[in-house]
């Protein structure tokens, strides 16, 4: 299907699977938003640290997804919301090779990349002292369609290094992102809706139910004009809309929210990774439900310390020691562990339900990481997977597989997919940098080979 | 009601209702023989109007001719569920709740839709998902500071209410509260909800006063509540047009005229039905247009159609036009119009021809040396007759004049388009360019001069400009930029004559007198006024079914008819029982 106002071009030359230097993926993309879906729109962006273990991570064969596709993979825990993701294989960063910024820090550089589409550069001295080059699309979305920056979480940051998923501009990191879940909360309500008494809380669920009530009675009504029930449908998904709002976050998920996360984002077993990456995404799904546009949540810092296990080494330590099967199978289990959060993620948003629909239909939360194989620190074969359809312009329940394909054509595409707009009001398509891949000198290249550094950490893994 | 009224067309109503008049004579014939002709008589304090025989008013021609207001068979789709306005909103809370004044709380609310002069089209009037959080918190701010006053919580229990106990107390208490709310008795099922509310009270709202409880947690459903919130017309029948119900026809009558709730008798006539008979319409509708709840009413529609809120931004003049132009001009000069309005349309029973002609203004001792007369002691306003040689009426005042100019030159673009879009509704502002930049005058030119050579004839405003906007604001060239009368500008002597461009044709006018009277004295002004009322009284827009109720009312506004009793008129029209349907 052609998108409305797509460049002609642009639909030819992408044709699926096919390398273009256009930056849109058409393939993915099946129609622009309707008018009266736009306002429910949203995007989520996750980080999982460090790749994968890629023979453990990618399904053999596209196509559609399958309980048997993916269960000895570790995209395994998505099964249950299989026929809403989106698994993408293929995408690279701008910078072709891990080796492009010299000296500079792998996943620094990767997380420049990962949501702005953009080279990263380095901002001074230092290994790790490296930015982006242009905004994230987060904040796009932010920016344009809900006027306010996006809301950046952070789970289980240590504080000894940065949140750099969502930047502002070139070499401007969006600040304020927040580690703790309670204080994202607060931020994100008037004092009028801050945590109350759960007998407030029961005033407030009684109206809900009598405004729906009255609101179906009025629906009930003989020979109403369709005009007139979509004005009352129209209410009556702002009152759900309230529900959530009052509803979401119970006495006890607060306190939660506000003791145990603390103590949970300082803690590195696995237990508490995954109550604070569940904290923070209840948070995501809260902050949607209730009309932000833009989230991005970063797991880990920039060089993942998380151990999931304690007296282990951090899964970054890991993939740099010696590989065994103990490693790699415990890699892959931590692999296993960010897919099953993003699962919860899933299912969270489609609990929230509108109409017939549900949230994860209007919007999409997109997971990546700043490397492909943690290993090796490749930017080829970035993990990717999507979740949910933004109202239908995302295709879902398929695994594919592209030729290294730069991840600027899928952020355009993703972007296009919440109807943001070209400089010529065409579907976006100029989002990020859409120049050729650099080499560190500088040079471009158009080939598909691998750099020397790559080819030797595949030797290594495969040793 | 009925809907066959008497009355003289003028020349352009003539043109547009051709085919009525064989119709009409067919009326007026009938109606010598005794069929019931023009609605009953309005009187407001001695002033009687209305449409027999003796009343009927001469159009400007002097021809007598015979009319008919039709009932429409069809009008175009305007919702069933219209939301209250900001402003109705505070007023019914206050009489809901009996409160002595309004809560005070939409000036945090998202505004009203805009797309029409009054801001009050019900197809526009939506539910937003800020205003439904407006709402909310509204609800529960308003409900937690009645449980914190004892006094005005007594008020909301009947004295019936005192020996009774368990749901009957409850009932006796909720009925009235909720009929108000709703404008109508709640329904069974609605009864039932309440009441459960009402009897959770204590373990909603922790107040262990369990009938002030039960009062707390009900009245935060009722400010929620749809029915509250919506003027909810159903009626009956869906086809081209619904009929509304007696308690649908009390709230539309009760919100077009005070901005509020029925009151007790008009739910008294809705209970019984007899709102929907003509007589009893007619008596009511009288009743409430005579009530000074309606004054705010009349108040705001000249007000909006002179726009003179936006009098107050007139914050500054230039010295060498006016010695001194205090900071507060601007709310001197909003007083004083609305002192003037309310004097002439309210005190007075007047309608826009008083107001173009009046010969007085409410004068403080800021404006007194602009209209050169002796400033009153202190600082209040003094109603005062003014040189009737060089002013007339409200677009003569310092107000009109000081708005729509410049700092220093006054701006006959300005002044005509308000008098070109507002008081005739001419289509001037749709595909408006940006306004031009009106340059001081060289040495030999005055400031028509200049507008005339930026957008009179021969220019790209030959077309709006030069038949309409200009020629309706050159009548004010004796009006410097802060309102002083002059006969020369730049040192030349002041134009104020030029031919206005009406629907009926060409009018040459001498300068401002003139100009008032030839803008009297035209339908264009009438009707356009009438149209404004029309879509205000019925909150929707004016739909082309009405064009025999908008003829037959410019007429008597030409007439002198008090625009309170032209809004009578249009509220005991059998528009107001009708919702259209068409188009959906």
């Amino acid at each position: 299907m052609v998108p409305r106002n797509m460049k002609r071009r642009n639909f030819l030359k992408g044709t699926f699977g096919v390398t273009v230097a256009l930056p849109f993926m058409e393939s993915f993309f099946t129609s622009e938003a309707h008018a009266d879906a736009l306002d429910k729109r949203f995007g989520i962006f996750i980080r999982q640290p460090t790749g994968v273990i890629t023979e453990n991570f990618w399904p053999a064969e596209a196509g559609a997804i399958t309980s048997d596709m993916i269960k000895n993979t570790s995209l395994s825990p998505l099964q249950s919301v299989a026929s809403q993701i989106l698994v993408i294989r293929g995408i690279a960063f701008r910078d072709r090779f891990a080796d492009t910024q010299s000296n500079g820090c792998h996943h620094a550089s990767g997380m420049a990349q990962l949501f702005t589409g953009t080279s990263a550069r380095r901002a001074g001295d230092g290994q790790d002292n490296i930015t982006a080059t242009g905004e994230s699309l987060d904040n796009r979305i932010a920016r344009e369609i809900d006027h306010q920056p996006p809301l950046i979480l952070w789970a289980h940051g240590t504080g000894n290094n940065r949140a750099m998923l969502s930047f502002a501009a070139n070499g401007a990191l969006q600040s304020g992102a927040y580690k703790r879940p309670y204080s994202a909360y607060q931020s994100m309500f008037s004092s009028s809706a801050m945590p109350v008494s759960d007998a407030r809380k029961l005033l407030r669920t009684s109206a809900i139910d009598y405004v729906q009530s009255e609101l179906k009675d009025l629906k009930a009504s003989q020979m109403l004009s369709a005009a007139d029930r979509a004005r009352l449908d129209a209410h009556l998904t702002l009152v759900r809309e309230t529900e959530i709002k009052i509803a979401k976050l119970s006495d006890d998920q607060l306190k939660n929210l506000k003791d145990r996360g603390d103590v949970d984002n300082a803690s590195n077993n696995n237990d508490s990774i995954q109550a604070i990456v569940k904290l923070h995404m209840d948070i995501a799904v809260l902050a949607v439900a209730t009309g932000r546009k833009a989230v991005s949540l970063q797991i880990g810092d920039v060089i993942n310390q998380i151990t999931y296990s304690n007296g282990r080494p951090s899964q970054h330590e890991n993939t740099h020691g010696p590989q065994s099967s103990d490693t790699i199978k415990a890699q892959t289990s931590y692999d296993a562990l960010h897919y099953d959060l993003f699962r919860y993620l899933a299912e969270s948003l489609n609990t929230v339900k509108i109409g017939s629909k549900s949230l994860l239909d209007y919007g999409f939360a997109v997971m990546g990481s700043e490397v492909g194989d943690g290993r090796a620190h490749s930017f080829k074969d970035i993990p990717i997977v999507i979740a949910g359809s933004a109202n239908g312009a995302l295709k879902q329940g398929q695994f594919v597989k592209l030729e290294d394909t730069r991840n600027t054509k899928l952020l355009n595409t993703l972007g296009a997919a919440l109807g943001l707009k070209n400089a010529a009001g065409a579907p976006l398509d100029d989002f990020g940098d859409t120049s050729d891949y650099v080499l560190k000198n500088g040079n471009t290249v158009n080939d598909s080979g691998v750099s020397a550094d790559f080819k030797g950490s595949i030797a290594a893994i495969k040793a | 009601m009925p809907n066959r009224l008497t009355g003289t067309l003028d020349s352009r109503i003539k043109g547009s209702l051709i085919k009525l008049i064989t119709l009409s004579i067919v009326i007026f014939a009938l109606s010598s023989q005794g069929c019931k002709r023009g609605p009953d008589r309005i009187t407001f304090g001695g002033s009687t109007v209305g449409s027999d025989d003796t009343n009927n008013p001469s159009s400007p021609d002097g021809s007598a001719q015979t009319n008919e207001v039709n009932t429409p068979t069809a009008l175009t789709f305007t919702t069933a569920f219209p939301r209250i306005t900001a402003l109705q909103w505070e007023n019914s809370v206050r009489d809901i709740l009996l409160l002595d004044t309004t809560p005070n709380l939409s000036a945090q609310f998202p505004g009203d839709p805009q797309n029409t002069l009054f801001a009050n089209d019900g197809n526009s009037l939506i539910v937003s998902d800020p205003l439904w959080q407006s709402y909310v918190q509204a609800a529960e701010k308003i409900s937690d500071s009645l449980a914190a006053n004892a006094a005005q919580m007594a008020k909301l229990i009947p004295a019936s209410a005192a020996n009774l106990t368990g749901d009957a107390k409850a009932k006796t208490i909720i009925t009235p509260l909720a009929t108000r709310a709703f404008r109508r008795p709640p329904t069974d099922a609605q009864m039932s909800r309440l009441l459960v509310q009402f009897n959770k009270g204590t373990a909603l709202t922790g107040n262990t006063n369990a009938v002030n409880a039960g009062i707390q947690a009900v009245v935060y459903l009722l400010l929620q509540s749809p029915y509250f919130l919506y003027r909810v017309e159903l009626g009956t029948g869906a086809s081209a047009l619904t009929t509304l119900n007696a308690w649908e026809v009390a709230s539309r009558i009760s919100f077009a005229a005070w901005n509020t709730i029925p009151d007790a008798e008009l739910i008294a006539s809705a209970r019984s039905g007899e709102l929907l008979t003509e007589a009893v319409l007619a008596k009511q509708v009288k009743r409430v247009m005579a009530d000074p709840k309606a004054n705010p009413v009349l108040l705001q529609f000249y007000t909006t159609i002179f726009g003179t809120s936006t009098y107050a931004d007139v914050i500054k003049k230039d010295p060498s036009i006016v010695k001194s132009w205090p900071a507060d001009m601007g709310k001197t000069l909003v007083q004083e119009s609305e002192l003037f309005i309310n004097e002439v349309v309210v005190k007075n029973k007047g309608g826009i021809n008083q107001l173009l002609t009046a010969d007085y203004a409410f004068v403080n001792s800021q404006t007194a040396p602009l209209y050169k007369v002796p400033a009153p002691a202190g600082s209040g306003f003094v109603k005062t007759t003014l040189d009737t040689n060089e002013r007339i009426g409200i677009l003569t005042q310092i107000g009109f004049l000081a708005r729509r100019s410049g700092e220093k030159e006054s701006n006959a673009i300005r002044r005509g388009v308000l008098v070109s879009d507002k008081l005739l509704c001419a289509d001037v502002t749709t595909n408006a360019p940006t306004p031009p930049k009106v340059d001081p005058p060289g040495a030999n030119q005055t400031s028509r001069d200049v507008i005339n050579k930026i957008s009179g004839p021969g220019t790209c405003g030959a077309g709006c400009h030069a038949q309409y906007i200009n020629p309706s604001g050159y009548a004010f060239e004796n009006f410097d930029a802060a309102g002083n009368f002059r006969t020369t500008d730049n040192g030349h002597p002041v134009n104020a004559a030029a031919t206005l461009t009406l629907k009926t044709g060409p009018v040459d006018y001498k300068g401002p007198h003139d100009f008032v009277e030839k803008l009297k004295s035209s339908s264009d002004l009438h009707t356009c006024l009438v149209k404004k009322a029309v879509g205000l009284l019925y909150a929707r827009l004016v739909d082309t079914e009405d064009e025999t109720l908008i003829a037959y009312l410019a007429e008597q506004s030409a007439a002198d008819v008090s625009t309170r009793d032209m809004f009578a008129t249009i509220l005991m029209d059998s528009r107001i029982k009708l919702r259209g349907n068409k188009g959906k």
